[in-house]
């Protein structure tokens, strides 16, 4: 294949025109648009972990270097096929991502689609955008080429604060595929072509998107017959609501949060059992998910406030588990913000309760919420004789188990574990001084008929003996062990 | 120029651009951090970073690009005063806004790195793809140090960073001005 080089060099008296700038600008902003779309997308349809998310960037981020290192090795028809191919994977990434995993997974080839999206992700993601810079920039003109494709990034950015939807976000990102053919090929017959592409895929995205769910959720989790009653894209995650065999389960980025028929004893551990051991006061739900622990708080007299750093979670949980939590709009205060700004904004022994329902640590972001510094926080934010409740993830035997048991073990000087074999997630009770024993517990647990191991501060400090509190200085065990937990879990209860 | 007779590229070039693209990968993850645990998780946090990133790159690719030797020391200092205060005082406005400062910052040293070398380098691409090459590579250090201990993220990314900027001065490699 001849190349450019040797066909025609570059001519490097000539200054960048208008439409050279323009599209610049238009591959800046494709290139940003991509990378976002990309890295929420793998992230959402692998098991959503912090490496899923390290792999995803690291795709978008050495897809540019494929583009620097050809630039100008390669010839017009290779360009035009490698965009067109590229066009077409970008076009078909947002929903056909999510099918190719969950067919792959039912064949037992998860890593193996992890392997494909990789190579096919280098190749085809942003590489082809990054190609236009190098060749249309000469040492002298540099800084108005790259200045116009950074003015592009930056009106990529704008974009997505400003975008009201997914969709709407993914019909602009295509859009800037059908400029790019016409700035980069200027073929009127492609552009059209390109252009009725993305009018018919911004159209029948929903229905695509959706019957994506389903092959996933049948090919990932093995789901019979899945019905997706709503999808969102909220700027943290995919928010899916799937009824399975009649019964509304919550999936953020693919991970199940909760599912109405078994996971709602986790609600009954975190926010019952312990609320039912004190008189009623001021109580904070730090996450919002279904609402069961908020709404389990509410009918024992709890005046509750709920933090999610999400409005879309809480809007759709509120709507689509209204049967479960039977909670009406002014039972309980809903704040959108970070729950750690939120309790370091609120004056000390505020709280007589505090709970965190929230997603077991696997991202970095979540993680910061299970450690010793943040505990600290809950703790100078109770009253005295009030109790935070958090779950381990896991039984107490798993070591991130124990070092989050370890950060509420540094910062309260009263806890107390619930290990449930049946869930596989172990429950503590912290306070200063915890307003219930743990024979308080123990009888509580009878009585409810449940089967669970209480294990008191003597037991536990021994337990723990040597186990370094989770910190900021020390997420790698959350964030890279926790894989699988709320997956074993989910699977647990479908199986039950 | 900086090819030598035989056409190949002045290694010190491309150890220089590699190192330049390495520190920015520790920096942008370094300053991310900070302000996820100073300033909270919220998505405009990130987006503000980033276009404060992308805002900086274009006035330093600009406008700035003959002021670079004064530029990397003062992305050094925005990046370590960033993460300091961001620790020290979490959850101010006025820390965020200096987190955020602090990337349009290191965004103008970038976009001025880039600019100024372009001058130097015969072959744009060639810049582009080591220094995104030696940010990846920074990228994927700071995630590992941030994930095992993040300590040691602010430690290297501030002693490189010194080191970086007395070989600057030291080494005097040319820049057009």
């Amino acid at each position: 294949m001849k190349s450019d080089d040797e066909s025609k060099p570059t001519d490097f008296s000539e200054p960048p025109t208008y439409h050279d700038l323009a599209l610049l600008g238009v591959s800046g902003a494709a290139i940003l648009l991509s990378q976002y779309i990309t890295v929420r997308e793998i992230g959402s349809s692998f098991f959503s972990t912090e490496l899923v998310i390290f792999i995803a960037v690291f795709i978008t981020l050495t897809a540019p270097s494929i583009g620097y290192a050809i630039a100008h090795k390669v010839s017009s028809f290779f360009i035009l096929l490698w965009g067109l191919a590229s066009i077409a994977f970008n076009f078909i990434l947002p929903f056909g991502l999510r099918a190719f995993v969950g067919i792959m997974t039912s064949y037992g080839y998860e890593g193996g689609a992890l392997g494909i999206i990789i190579v096919l992700g280098v190749c085809m993601t942003t590489s082809f955008y990054a190609i236009f810079l190098p060749r249309l920039s000469r040492p002298t003109s540099f800084s108005i080429t790259y200045t116009a494709e950074l003015g592009g990034a930056l009106l990529g950015i704008i974009t997505l604060v400003l975008s009201p939807s997914w969709r709407f976000t993914l019909a602009i990102y295509w859009s800037l595929s059908a400029a790019i053919v016409y700035l980069a090929l200027r073929s009127r017959i492609l552009t059209g072509l390109v252009a009725v592409t993305v009018f018919a895929l911004t159209a029948t995205y929903p229905i695509l998107d959706r019957e994506a769910a389903i092959i996933y959720y049948k090919g990932y989790y093995g789901i019979e017959s899945p019905y997706i009653v709503e999808t969102n894209y909220s700027p943290y995650q995919r928010i899916d609501i799937v009824s399975i065999k009649g019964f509304n389960a919550l999936f953020l980025d693919g991970v199940a949060f909760y599912y109405g028929k078994q996971l709602y004893m986790y609600n009954e551990y975190l926010a019952d059992l312990p609320a039912s051991l004190r008189p009623p006061g001021k109580a904070l739900v730090i996450g919002s998910g279904s609402f069961s622990s908020s709404a389990y708080l509410h009918r024992r007299g709890y005046d509750v406030t709920v933090v999610d750093i999400d409005a879309k979670v809480a809007s759709m949980g509120f709507h689509h588990f209204s049967a479960i939590h039977k909670l009406k709009k002014n039972d309980v205060h809903i704040v959108t913000t970070d729950g750690r700004k939120f309790l370091n904004d609120s004056p000390p022994s505020t709280y007589d309760a505090i709970l965190m329902d929230v997603p077991a640590p696997f991202h970095i972001r979540t993680a910061l919420l299970f450690t010793s510094s943040f505990y600290q926080l809950v703790k100078s934010r109770l009253k005295p004789g009030g109790f935070a409740s958090l779950c381990l993830s896991g039984m107490i035997s798993d070591n991130y188990a124990k070092s989050i048991a370890a950060a509420a073990r540094a910062a309260f000087p009263s806890t107390i574990i619930a290990a449930c074999p049946r869930i596989g997630l172990t429950f503590c009770y912290a306070g200063d001084p915890l307003p219930f024993t743990s024979d308080d517990i123990r009888n509580e647990v009878k009585r409810r008929h449940i089967v669970c191991n209480v294990i008191d501060e003597s037991k536990l400090d021994k337990v723990l003996y040597g186990v370094r509190p989770l910190d900021e200085g020390n997420l790698s065990t959350v964030v890279a062990i926790s894989r699988g937990i709320l997956e074993n879990a989910f699977r647990t209860a479908m199986n039950e | 120029m900086i090819q030598k007779s035989d056409g190949k590229i002045n290694r010190l070039f491309i150890i220089e651009a590699m190192l330049v693209g390495f520190w920015l990968g520790l920096a942008q993850v370094s300053l991310g951090f900070a302000i996820l645990t100073g300033s909270g998780a919220m998505i405009t946090h990130f987006f503000i970073l980033t276009g404060c990133w992308l805002g900086g790159g274009i006035i330093g690719a600009f406008f700035l690009h003959r002021a670079l030797t004064l530029l990397f020391p003062t992305a050094l200092i925005g990046v370590v005063i960033g993460q300091t205060i961001l620790r020290e005082m979490p959850f101010m406005f006025t820390t965020q806004l200096i987190g955020f400062a602090a990337g349009g910052i290191t965004g103008t040293f970038a976009g001025a790195y880039l600019t100024n070398r372009a001058l130097v380098w015969e072959e744009v691409r060639r810049l582009l793809f080591y220094e995104n090459n030696g940010f990846i590579i920074g990228w994927a250090a700071a995630t590992c140090m941030l994930l095992s201990y993040s300590k040691a993220l602010s430690i290297c990314t501030n002693a490189l960073g010194g080191v970086l900027v007395i070989v600057f001065y030291t080494l005097r490699l040319p820049t057009k001005t």
